[in-house]
């Protein structure tokens, strides 16, 4: 196939990669679909600039995708999803700490671009700040003050969730 | 309660996203569409809307079985001359048009019924404007597209963009503090020589996209061209598109030509209906007017730009 020809390893990579991939780029663009959109993207600038990427491609990949999320996705989005249809836990049974997850997954949706960025890179990827930082293309001070936001946006959500007890719609700002 | 909800967001993260595998061959599709991306940039007329009224009068004209009209150089472009069919005067019009300065303003208004206010985190556009100027000869130019809320994902873009000797920067604003208006630039790699500034034409990744490929669809789809009694140029489309992307579109406007008979304006209604995942169809009014050929165009690249994507 001409793919194999021009883009030689790239099959393998997204055969042994494109998991992980996907699952961040479903993490930052908060679902499956939009998730594959990205990735999608991702990989034609990847084959855009092909000749142009030397060695790590998945790295390439990965930081195409954060980027296109900040700077780009942003303004894709018509009608991002919001916290919807999440019952609260009625009474303790054990299943609170799966409840919040949901939750702050769903809450994860709501954030700024940037924001969810970052926390991606911070508890997905486990990166460090500075690791964020390069990958982002901006200072530590920004990853720390972004995630700083991002966590107080969530634990705001959240607290909302817990205390209102009727569901998730309308806390978005 | 920071600890606790850290963790729980890392675990929430991994549980999200445990076991995902792909719905569909997304290498497969990213592989099709550069191909056709390739293909089409090497036959495209001008780009922008120069490009995409060239490329609707070069499938008129195909269909038909008529020449198009070749570019040539600008000093000696002539102004729309006898062609004697609407889809000849219409592509003498669009040479006339290509590789010469000139100004753009696109203005696209939302034809649907906005979200209730408080539903989305951000406001919603309602109609929105970008404005710039490009000098093919130059391969330099700007655009500007403030951003005043959501806009359909069907007509995205980025907010500023310069084209300096081929040299791309794409200004957007800091996702940190989107609220402080500071545009933080980044530059492209590579040159090119054309710029992205059909922002209500550009579907992304799952409509018609740019206008060469809107109209290398155009041209398969075989668009529709009749003259209007006051000399303008309507034309009717709907662009099937390849079944995974999930957007058909359909395109209705007029193409209307200036005392110079060199393009002013092209307005059109776009209909554009996402039939993958959830079922939304788009109604976008587009105002394409572009002036001042032959205008010198001068851009500054921006003071601090990092490139973007980074290797």
């Amino acid at each position: 196939m001409r793919r194999k020809k021009r883009f030689d390893g790239l099959d393998v990579l997204v055969a042994e990669r494109g998991g992980a991939l996907l699952a961040t780029a479903v993490l930052l663009t908060g679902s499956r679909v939009a998730g594959e959109d990205l990735l999608q993207v991702a990989l034609e600038r990847l084959m855009r600039n092909w000749s142009r990427v030397q060695g790590d491609k998945e790295g390439y990949l990965r930081r195409t995708l954060y980027h296109l999320a900040v700077d780009r996705w942003r303004l894709r989005r018509r009608r991002p999803e919001v916290l919807a249809e999440i019952e609260p836990p009625g009474q303790a049974d054990g299943t609170e700490a799966l409840h919040l997850r949901q939750a702050l997954i769903q809450a994860l949706a709501l954030l700024p671009p940037r924001q969810r960025a970052v926390l991606v890179l911070r508890y997905w990827e486990q990166f460090s700040e500075s690791e964020a930082a390069e990958m982002l293309g901006c200072s530590v001070g920004t990853v720390k003050s972004t995630a700083s936001r991002g966590l107080a946006r969530l634990r705001e959500l959240t607290a909302a969730w817990a205390l209102e007890g009727a569901g998730m719609n309308g806390v978005g700002r | 309660m920071t600890t606790d909800l850290e963790e729980q967001l890392t675990v929430g993260m991994r549980d999200e996203v445990a076991g995902l595998t792909f719905t569909r061959d997304v290498l497969g599709e990213a592989a099709r569409r550069h191909r056709r991306r390739t293909a089409l940039h090497r036959t495209a007329f001008a780009a922008g809307v120069v490009g995409m009224v060239g490329a609707l009068a070069a499938a008129m004209t195909v269909s038909t079985g008529g020449a198009a009209v070749s570019p040539g150089p600008v000093a000696e472009r002539p102004t729309a001359t006898t062609a004697d069919t609407p889809q000849l005067r219409l592509a003498a019009a669009a040479a006339a048009s290509e590789n010469i300065s000139y100004r753009v303003k696109v203005t696209t208004t939302v034809k649907d019924k906005l979200p209730p206010k408080d539903e989305l985190p951000e406001p919603v556009s309602a109609s929105w404007v970008t404005e710039g100027a490009f000098d093919p000869a130059t391969a330099t130019g700007y655009l500007d597209s403030p951003y005043t809320g959501l806009r359909p994902v069907v007509a995205a873009g980025f907010e500023h963009e310069r084209l300096v000797n081929g040299v791309r920067y794409i200004g957007g604003r800091d996702g940190s503090a989107p609220d402080n208006g500071k545009i933080v630039w980044s530059r492209y790699p590579g040159r090119q020589d054309n710029l992205d500034y059909d922002l209500a034409l550009r579907g992304g990744l799952t409509a018609s996209a740019n206008p060469q490929e809107l109209f290398g669809a155009l041209r398969r789809a075989g668009a529709k061209v009749t003259e209007t009694r006051g000399g303008a140029y309507h034309f009717e489309v709907e662009v099937k598109d390849d079944p995974s992307r999930g957007v058909v579109d359909r395109l209705v406007g007029e193409v209307t030509l200036g005392a110079d008979k060199r393009i002013a304006k092209v307005a059109y209604d776009r209909t554009a209906s996402v039939t993958r995942g959830e079922v939304y169809t788009y109604h976008l009014h587009v105002v394409t007017e572009l002036s001042d050929y032959g205008t010198p165009v001068k851009v500054k690249p921006p003071a601090h730009a990092h490139t973007w994507p980074s290797k």
